[in-house]
């Protein structure tokens, strides 16, 4: 399967000693979740099947990555991350990916405001997980406070920094062009010599 | 409006994922397809019980009722999603999507039409019956699924 340049199958991560919790009131759906976490080397530390569960864990122990289903009874997973931005140290700052199976149209607004980083809607794809996950790790957006809203900034930029560039994912990915583009040269030369 | 910026600060996240030691994209990928194909047969257990729930489920006679029926169904509804999705079923996702969005739209009409309800029902397990091989024949039920809905929508103007 070929994959963006952020998932070049021959990229390596590292992601085994992410400290990761994963909150979902499906049993199976978190099953699903964490087989494939497991698959790129992460173990799910804490699975909560409610919020109520999550929070007492996200009080006191810093994470490194939450993984929550949106849709959820009582307190659903926009709440669950409206919570947690708000809830200072260890955890208002933590990578935050969101899955739904679907979102009902009074939702949408809720999800935008919630403050995660990234809201994945099903089909469940293991390389779509992992895609958010390694864009969550490279995610560089400022986190902004306006009025209800604290979470990343939502406006997504893609202007060059100023001066050269220094930024490794942005050189390797600069890189990865470049080669494509003289590897795609030298096919295109070649087909034509014969 | 005040506008309070905080400098992103690195994640251990983002720390980690570029140190030294872990695997290959392809190989975090082909472990992880395993692994969830491991889930297949639990999987198929899971969308046979959403999709019984939901036939059992009988057409409400008040507001009330409406409401927590309706609840009941989505949430079926969004297991059978849950359920289907990773094992690439998608059709059968497609119909429990589809009753989703008409679950959405229903609980905010005064007219309650159950018959559209009771017809993607019919057709998940009509799909979780037939055969994977029986490709026309499914594609049929999603088709003509989609026909009804959309002339449903039109002619309520939703």
């Amino acid at each position: 399967m070929s994959v963006g340049e952020s998932l070049r199958e021959s990229a390596i991560i590292n992601l085994t000693g992410a400290v990761t919790m994963l909150v979902d009131d499906s049993s199976f759906a978190a099953d699903v979740t964490s087989s494939a976490l497991l698959g790129f080397g992460i173990k799910t530390k804490y699975s909560k099947r409610s919020a109520a569960e999550a929070i007492e864990i996200l009080q006191e122990t810093e994470i490194d990555l939450l993984v929550v289903d949106c849709l959820m009874p009582g307190m659903d997973g926009f709440e669950l991350v409206h919570w947690l931005r708000r809830s200072g140290p260890p955890n208002a700052f933590v990578p935050v990916i969101m899955t739904a199976a679907h979102i009902r149209r009074s939702m949408v607004q809720k999800g935008r405001d919630c403050g995660a980083n990234f809201i994945v809607t099903k089909p469940f794809s293991a390389s779509v997980l992992l895609e958010r996950i390694v864009w969550v790790a490279r995610d560089g957006r400022p986190f902004l406070e306006v009025g209800e809203y604290f979470g990343p900034d939502r406006r997504f930029r893609d202007v060059p920094p100023p001066g050269e560039e220094r930024r490794k994912d942005m050189i390797r990915r600069t890189q990865f062009d470049a080669e494509k583009a003289t590897n795609a040269a030298a096919a295109a030369a070649a087909r034509e010599v014969q | 409006m005040t506008v309070i910026t905080h400098a992103r600060r690195k994640s251990n996240l983002s720390r980690m994922i570029d140190s030294s030691g872990g695997v290959s994209v392809g190989v975090a990928l082909t472990r992880a397809r395993e692994n969830i194909a491991a889930l297949r047969e639990t999987g198929l257990v899971e969308i046979r019980r959403y999709i019984a729930e939901l036939s059992a489920l009988q057409a409400p006679t008040d507001d009330d009722e409406k409401l927590r029926v309706l609840h009941q169904m989505y949430q079926a509804a969004t297991g059978v999603i849950d359920s289907a999705s990773p094992f690439d079923l998608g059709e059968i996702c497609d119909v429990a999507r589809s009753l989703c969005d008409v679950i959405d739209r229903a609980a905010g009409e005064t007219v309650f039409d159950w018959r559209i309800m009771a017809v993607h029902i019919q057709s998940l397990q009509l799909l979780n019956t037939l055969p994977a091989e029986a490709v026309e024949q499914r594609q049929a039920v999603t088709t003509n699924l989609a026909d009804m809905v959309a002339k449903k929508f039109r002619q309520t103007g939703a």
